[in-house]
């Protein structure tokens, strides 16, 4: 729109152009403030999270569960909240827990959360938890092999050990002793859903929320159990399980609730302003 | 004893009817029966690009994203690379290009290829067309968001396997002031790229590449071909639903054949 | 002439027939041998994967050399910094005994691990200036799916229960019903699409790309 020499601007047209550094000054605001002076927003417990959470408390003793997903390190905060809420649940579980990655990202970060959430010290790794090696070739080469025979696939854990000297894998080799799957990475479901799922292995799914919708057919058609959403999934599991060292979850809601109310500010404004410039140069 | 897997005599049937029906689309087509198709408008864009760039002196940009040459999106992303390389070497319009480790070779050989076949193999050069920044997804996007700054080019093509990065190289291509154009059937990466790109191409249309634009019969009857494969399935979807409306679970069962 | 077509077209063609066939195959049928072809050609893969890690690093140090040789751009000192970090994280990794060791952990998660995650926490910042630039309804069918994205997004934030309890519910049922159909239609189209574009390289027919008809 043009300007006349002289003539003043509308504050519509201020506004529409305001420069972006500033939306992120007031962005930055709003998400640091919160974190320095939490106000605890409440929150309820969705459905779909209080089902994981019932489902892992129903877990039988001895059962084993293998935590396979693609996880990235760029969405960590995401998927992190609701594994360590799961991982706090399990840690006082009598069940076994086998970590296979499926990316070089989940190799080291399911691990680091086992440190974080303190599973390591209740639990005797080979005996109650293992860390197998990475194999490449992503979960379309790596998962069936998987399934069918773990020892055939992976030879030794991450740390060279063969898996025949780990006690956990005296009595597991597929998917016949596998009680239950959870992925925390970024987009698994679907490789799992393909590979897994036909073997009536459970899966719990720790997802983003972005890709929560996305994978409600998988719910639909019976081949994920649950899935958590997001960060809101994380802070939910938290409360259930009674807060984890890093209550990310918990943490996130606070900053997310300022946040959203921001956007949805700007996105009015700016649906205003439009509506307005087209009056005034209509008028014009 | 049946020679099928459990679960996949009616997969297998209906791949069965899309080959069928493709191959019986493009014999139709050869014949003179072909149907018109729409034009896409992100591929006609993708030459007014390619002008636009000549014009400003600026480099062209394509990625193809995160996959390697098993993903189809990628495989759908080289055939949008071979014709970019052409026009860019039609046009002397420098080009640069982000791939994967596993698709590196295979566009490296393809702009080769581009190249030769306009008649300017001494433009073409390993490495500098085609580049690898890195495997990691969000080590990649930085360094696009880098070369973006540096090298400022006026058109920028995404058509392949996108996720969330495609908000952060979407918008630092427009601070760049680049045209964009975005294509992959990524859920996570339409919506990002519909409020980042100029054009976007949504789902199948990023496979109809080669039909578009060479408005080849053979292309489009295949093109015709998926039409019918999606009346196919949208009918077993929607008689699905009925026969679940009235307590049946025929479909059901007959799926899971 | 004649070695230039078996190279160019008809070579990958065989490869690609020959890997295709098997892989497909062993989807749906239940052969033994198909099997044991399918994993071979797996381990295979696995193993063109590794090969082209290579490829890819002597690609970025041709890249930044010439970057560096040219000093074509002031940000040039960078490929310096690119280079040297990146070997010199490969012998790390390397003297340190690998991803397992201790040390190489640490440096792995507070370095590359966090810089990954501040890396997508730009998307916040991001996010914010197309959301302001973009979400503009200028016209009916554009205000009823700003009003469909934004229903979700409340229903996330915790004040969207304060307003209305039912909030939380009703986008989970927006996510699960009708944004579900959506993806299922576009998921059925995009698959179609896909197996039209693969019956089209079997048959020779794909022009341009990786298999030349």
């Amino acid at each position: 729109m043009k300007k006349e020499e002289g003539a003043s601007v509308s504050i519509w047209s201020k506004a529409q152009s305001v420069r972006a550094e500033w939306l992120w000054l007031v962005t930055l605001v709003l998400i640091i403030v919160p974190l320095a002076v939490p106000p605890h927003v409440p929150f309820t417990v969705n459905q779909s999270t209080l089902r994981i959470y019932e489902y892992v408390k129903k877990l039988p003793d001895g059962s084993v569960i293998v935590s396979g997903g693609s996880g990235q390190w760029a969405f960590i905060y995401e998927t992190s909240a609701a594994f360590m809420a799961f991982l706090t649940q399990i840690k006082n579980k009598d069940v076994k827990l086998i970590i296979f990655p499926l990316s070089t990202d989940s190799l080291m970060f399911e691990p680091w959360a086992v440190k974080v959430t303190g599973f390591d010290k209740v639990k005797e790794y080979g005996k109650d938890w293992v860390v197998l090696n990475y194999v490449p070739g992503g979960a379309d080469i790596t998962l069936p092999a998987f399934m069918t025979n773990i020892r055939g696939l992976c030879r030794t854990d991450v740390y060279g050990r063969p898996l025949d000297e780990l006690p956990i894998f005296k009595t597991v080799n597929s998917y016949k002793d596998i009680t239950l799957w959870v992925d925390c990475g970024a987009n698994s479901i679907p490789s799992l859903a393909r590979y897994v799922a036909p073997y009536k292995v459970p899966i719990l799914g720790f997802v983003h929320s972005a890709y929560y919708g996305m994978f409600q057919p998988y719910i639909a058609a019976g081949q994920v159990y649950e899935m958590t959403n997001g960060i809101r999934g994380g802070g939910e599991y938290e409360k259930l399980v009674g807060y984890t060292p890093w209550n990310l979850g918990t943490v996130t809601m606070d900053s997310y609730q300022l946040y959203s109310i921001y956007i949805l500010a700007l996105v009015i404004i700016a649906n205003i302003g439009t509506q307005m410039l087209k009056k005034e140069e209509k008028k014009q | 004893m049946s020679v099928f897997l459990k679960g996949r005599i009616v997969d297998f049937l209906i791949l069965a009817v899309l080959s069928i029906s493709t191959w019986l689309a493009t014999y139709f087509a050869r014949k003179g029966k072909a149907r018109e198709i729409r034009p896409i408008p992100a591929l006609d864009a993708i030459y007014e690009g390619v002008g636009r760039a000549a014009e400003m002196g600026r480099p062209a940009f394509m990625t193809p994203g995160a996959g390697d040459v098993g993903s189809a999106r990628v495989i759908a992303g080289l055939a949008i690379l071979d014709v970019m390389a052409t026009q860019c070497a039609k046009l002397d319009v420098p080009l640069l290009t982000v791939f994967g480790q596993g698709a590196l070779g295979a566009a490296e050989m393809i702009v080769a290829e581009a190249y030769r076949r306009e008649g300017k193999p001494e433009l073409y050069s390993p490495g500098k067309q085609v580049l690898f920044l890195s495997g990691d997804q969000y080590a990649r996007t930085a360094g696009e968001a880098g070369l973006f700054q540096r090298e400022k080019p006026a058109l920028n093509v995404f058509v392949g396997d996108f996720y969330s990065e495609m908000l952060y190289i979407g918008e630092a291509g427009a601070r760049v002031g680049a045209m964009q154009i975005g294509g992959t059937t990524q859920q996570l990466g339409i919506p990002l790229m519909a409020i980042t790109m100029d054009y976007v191409m949504i789902g199948e249309e990023m496979f109809a590449v080669a039909a578009s634009i060479t408005r080849d019969p053979i292309q489009v009857g295949s093109i015709m071909a998926q039409d019918i494969g999606k009346i196919v399935l949208f009918s077993i979807s929607i008689i699905g639903v009925i026969a679940m409306l009235v307590g049946s679970k025929i479909m059901i069962d007959l799926l899971s054949m | 002439m004649v070695s230039k077509v078996l190279y160019r077209t008809i070579l990958p063609y065989v490869i690609f027939m020959i890997c295709f066939v098997p892989v497909l195959s062993n989807y749906y049928f239940d052969v033994p041998i198909l099997r044991s072809v399918e994993t071979e050609l797996r381990n295979w893969s696995t193993l063109i994967g590794l090969t082209a890690m290579f490829l890819g690093l002597a690609n970025i140090t041709i890249y930044y050399y010439r970057e560096i040789k040219r000093r074509k751009h002031l940000e040039w000192q960078f490929g310096v910094y690119s280079i040297a970090l990146t070997y010199a994280w490969i012998i790390y990794g390397l003297s340190q005994g690998g991803l397992t060791s201790p040390a190489y952990n640490e440096i792995y998660v507070f370095v590359k691990g966090h810089s990954e995650a501040a890396q997508i926490g730009l998307l916040t910042f991001f996010f914010v200036t197309a959301a302001f630039r973009t979400f503009r309804a200028k016209n009916m069918q554009a205000l009823v799916l700003l009003i469909f994205a934004f229903i979700p997004f409340i229903g996330v934030a915790p004040w969207g229960e304060q307003i209305w309890s039912g909030w939380p519910a009703f986008s989970e049922w927006i996510l699960g019903g009708i944004t579900m159909a959506g993806s299922r239609a576009i998921l059925i189209a995009a698959s179609v699409g896909l197996v039209a574009m693969v019956v089209r390289i079997v048959l020779r027919y794909e022009k341009g790309g990786l298999i030349r008809g």
